[in-house]
């Protein structure tokens, strides 16, 4: 019998995606464990150390994960070793970077993120959560030489100001972005952000714990025509109505989280609910100056299907009775606990089988 | 008519449209002579290739009815196809009976199918093979194929560990 050749051996291999057969398959032989290795596309490291052994086997990956601290070195080898990556997930749990008794001075910085970026720069999807040692220039870098990039995720990646949402804003096609935590980002990175050529893509851009934002920066994120979800969460109390209003003219807008914002009221909820009409999720948690007037607003409103009030207590129990019946698609309302005996039984009964309320 | 010539001397006359079910030889064809040498191809390999190219082109060539170029027609404009499977279940069950071969003759078909450039045929057979591999351990699979380990004691430990905690796919 004829032994497979390499070409048919790789046209077998790629039709095996099942991570144990992957793995058999590299056990079989030498042959075997080099067109495996040369046709696997994604991978997850748990040991980073050992990387230098085995990543220049993987020349073709296009997806690498990791959650675990990872040097400037091994991103080195990365860039030299994969240069058709476009998925590069490299989240970090917080708790591994918040406790001070083991900081984290060997993990990834900006010196690495820029060799990165000369080396992979199909990349689509970049996602470095809660990596501490990442800052403006390295994403700068990134942005620069992987023009592709469509979502990106900084999350708590606190050293991240406005200089790199800047250059994040010169992309031509990003759609997702993620700055939750980076708190130094203010209305001159969302102004930048919503004057170029990424205002014409973003669809999901997440501004929550970036509280040194004010409505002067929130009313710019009016040129984002395609926003459909939107996050400020958190975002302090220098986003009022003023800033509320402002985005209630984003059309497109489905998502939005408005949780803690304490200077926004009744007015913000009376604009979304005449504007956004396509709005299907809004949450108010903890915004205290909203009252029952700003729930009703949402009666007969034809999209809105989850509406979350909790810690909203100018809201009475009638009032979210009255506007859930009023509402064709309303099915989920979050509410606190303490709000449950004010609410009997009959009346849980009567608002319908088809309603979920969940209590927060 | 065609003629093709087996790796080991034996010579094969064949219609054109079954020929050219190999995009290869269409190539040849279209800019050489109709006597086609296939050193590699064994003519006991080259006989069960023609067999499928002769049925492939019998129901590829069989002129579609109203009702099914009308529903190819609404069914390519409301989505692109990559490729083209096998839709017919006549052909199919014949398809699945063909591949009811040992490993060894898959293997040397898949070879001459991957060397003519005939798409369906490889696509069968690395099914079929795909298919004989899913499940098995490694000791299963050298098995199966009679393939020889040949790694070094040492290098299976570094793969058992590798495999363990070093790397997992997503």
């Amino acid at each position: 019998m004829e032994r497979l050749g390499d070409d048919e051996l790789t046209l077998v291999l790629r039709g095996l995606d099942q991570q144990r057969d992957r793995k058999s398959c590299a056990r079989v032989c030498r042959q075997w464990r080099r067109i495996e290795a040369l046709t696997r596309t994604s991978l997850r490291v748990i040991d980073p150390f050992s990387l230098p052994q085995f990543l220049p086997r993987f020349p073709n990956l296009t997806a690498l994960r990791t959650d675990t601290p990872i040097s400037d070195a091994h991103l080195h080898l990365i860039a030299r070793s994969c240069p058709d990556l476009r998925s590069l997930i490299f989240n970090v749990r917080r708790s591994l970077t918040d406790l001070p008794e083991k900081p984290q001075s060997d993990d990834l910085t900006d010196t690495g993120l820029g060799a990165l970026a000369l080396g992979c720069q199909k990349l689509q999807h970049i996602a470095l959560r809660n990596r501490r040692g990442v800052g403006d220039s390295g994403v700068v870098d990134l942005v620069k030489r992987a023009s592709d990039l469509s979502d990106i995720d900084l999350a708590w990646c606190s050293k991240v100001s406005d200089r790199a949402v800047a250059e994040i804003g010169n992309l031509t096609s990003l759609f997702v972005l993620c700055l939750r935590g980076c708190f130094l980002v203010t209305d001159i990175g969302l102004t930048h952000l919503a004057n170029r050529p990424s205002s014409r893509t973003l669809t999901a851009l997440d501004l929550s714990e970036c509280d040194r934002i004010t409505d002067a920066g929130v009313c710019e994120l009016k040129m984002l025509p395609c926003l459909e979800k939107l996050s400020l969460a958190d975002c302090g109390p220098k986003v009022t109505d003023v800033g509320g209003s402002a985005i209630a003219s984003i059309d497109a807008l489905r998502s939005l989280d408005l949780s803690w914002l304490i200077n926004l009221s009744d007015a913000t909820l009376f604009e979304l609910s005449r504007k956004c009409k396509k709005l299907e999720e809004l949450n108010v948690t903890g915004c205290e100056l909203i009252t029952g007037a700003g729930v009703l607003a949402f009666s007969n409103h034809a999209y809105m299907k989850n509406l979350v009030l909790a810690s909203c207590y100018g809201v009475s129990m009638e009032d979210v009775v009255q506007t859930v019946r009023a509402s064709p698609l309303l099915r989920y309302v979050g509410l606190d606990k303490s709000l449950r005996g004010w609410m009997s039984t009959t009346v849980q009964e009567n608002i319908g089988p088809s309603y979920e309320i969940y209590w927060l | 008519m065609i003629k093709l010539v087996s790796g080991d001397g034996a010579e094969f006359e064949v219609e054109e449209e079954v020929a050219f079910q190999s995009k290869i030889i269409k190539d040849i064809v279209a800019d050489a002579d109709d006597v086609i040498p296939l050193p590699t191809v064994s003519s006991k390999v080259l006989i069960q290739v023609i067999e499928y190219c002769r049925k492939h082109a019998a129901v590829n060539s069989f002129p579609l009815s109203p009702s099914s170029s009308a529903a190819a027609a609404a069914s390519s404009s409301s989505s692109i196809s990559y490729s083209k499977p096998v839709s017919d279940p006549a052909l199919r069950a014949w398809d699945n009976e063909f591949v009811k071969l040992n490993n060894s003759s898959l293997f040397d078909i898949v070879i001459a199918a991957n060397y003519l450039d005939i798409e369906e045929l490889v696509d069968l057979v690395l099914e079929t093979v795909a298919d004989r591999i899913k499940g098995k351990q490694a000791q299963e699979i050298r098995r199966q194929f009679n393939i020889e380990n040949d790694f070094t004691p040492e290098e299976e430990e570094a793969l058992r560990r590798e495999n363990s905690w070093a790397f997992q796919n997503n």
